[in-house]
């Protein structure tokens, strides 16, 4: 501590090379920081994502008829089939896209996660155009209960109107992802009367099963049922939805590696370069400290801690200007 | 900063900051700064005291 002094000066003897070299270390680790946390953020959604939760989706891009809700329920091992309708559209302006999810009480059963009570489940079954919308939307538009929101739409309703009014009779969190639950959960049936077009019909079917690992023999089973109907289904867990999703990407985790790898390499030079020069101008100052007594293994020490000052003192500021 | 990417960028939900990746962060710093540092170490250690006070 008592050379910290001495340190210090060497960095500061010139301010400018000093906060240049700090910048590009601190951009570096920001680089880092956010890479890092992408990777974490995949890593997590896959950690929450589940195999006794399933997806109906069309094979072939064809809406699926409301109808086969019914039948995949009876599948031996489906425990709860959730019918559901993306309508998406805007709110006040083209750039803020929302959809709404036309759906019942049963998605809630599907999707267990998301904490609503029975009686705002209630209120939506008894306000046709209630929603119940994800913290992280109401946060974003400053919606509250009570207020109405409206969202424009292609599809036209029977009045003619794209515009689609909903009122939020509840505001739902996610307990897989505090504060990031985002969806709008409104009444199938009020979305299925006021539409013009594509009556009965649903883009997805959300399943829960009793046993995660009869995941594919029950996925198959639901495909087979509607192999020959004129939509024929693709049913998959959603933990391997996400994964190809993940993978459609690319591999995250090598991109990762080799940007940091890069990025410790670039900073190898940078600081190594910086503090080269430092100590070839300090030559004269060296030879006066060993003169005055300084071991060869104090001056070694003084310039690592140099080194490690500029970099951890930079790289730390990076990763907390991130995370703050 | 991460809160203020997630507000720009729709579904950068997904972006987190986990404690590993600030110990790792640091970690790497430190690795670079220790090797970055060897070489001028190494000079300022074997240099001659009387060529240095000479200038030479």
């Amino acid at each position: 501590m008592k050379y910290l002094p001495l340190v210090w000066a060497g960095l500061w003897r010139k301010p400018a090379r000093t906060m240049f070299t700090i910048l590009s270390v601190m951009v570096a680790f920001i680089l880092f920081g956010i890479l890092a946390g992408i990777d974490a953020g995949f890593d997590s959604l896959l950690a929450r994502s589940r195999m006794d939760r399933l997806f109906t989706d069309p094979r072939f891009g064809a809406p699926m008829p409301i109808s086969y809700g019914e039948q995949i329920a009876k599948i031996p091992g489906v425990t709860v089939v959730a019918p559901r309708w993306a309508l998406g559209g805007y709110y006040q302006e083209p750039t803020n896209n929302i959809a709404v999810l036309g759906t019942d009480e049963r998605f809630f059963a599907a999707r267990t996660e998301i904490t609503v009570t029975k009686e705002q489940m209630e209120t939506l079954r008894r306000t046709r155009t209630g929603a119940i919308v994800g913290v992280a939307t109401a946060r974003k538009y400053g919606w509250k209960v009570g207020d109405k929101f409206p969202m424009q739409s292609s599809m036209p309703k029977q009045d003619g109107s794209r515009v689609w009014t909903f009122d939020v009779i509840a505001i739902m969190e996610s307990g897989d992802a505090p504060g990031l639950e985002g969806r709008i959960v409104v009444n199938y049936d009020y979305l299925d009367e006021e539409r013009v077009a594509l009556k009965g019909v649903a883009d997805r079917f959300i399943l829960r099963i009793d046993d995660p690992g009869r995941a594919t023999q029950i996925s198959r089973a639901i495909d087979n049922l509607f192999a020959n109907s004129s939509a024929p289904t693709r049913t998959i867990s959603e933990r391997s939805s996400r994964e190809s999703g993940v993978n459609w990407i690319g591999d995250i985790n090598f991109f990762t590696d080799a940007v940091l790898g890069a990025v410790a390499f670039m900073l190898l030079f940078l600081t190594g370069n910086t503090m080269m020069q430092s100590v070839r101008e300090r030559t004269p100052e060296f030879a006066v400290l060993k003169t005055l007594g300084f071991s060869d293994s104090r001056v070694i020490i003084l310039v690592f801690a140099e080194s490690v000052a500029l970099c951890a003192v930079a790289a730390l500021a990076g990763l907390v200007s991130l995370s703050s | 900063m991460i809160p203020l990417v997630k507000d720009v960028i729709p579904g950068a939900g997904l972006v987190q900051m986990p404690w590993i990746a600030i110990v790792t962060g640091l970690a790497l710093a430190l690795a670079v700064a220790f090797v970055s540092g060897l070489l001028p170490a190494m000079r300022a250690k074997r240099l001659s005291i009387i060529d240095a006070l000479a200038g030479r």
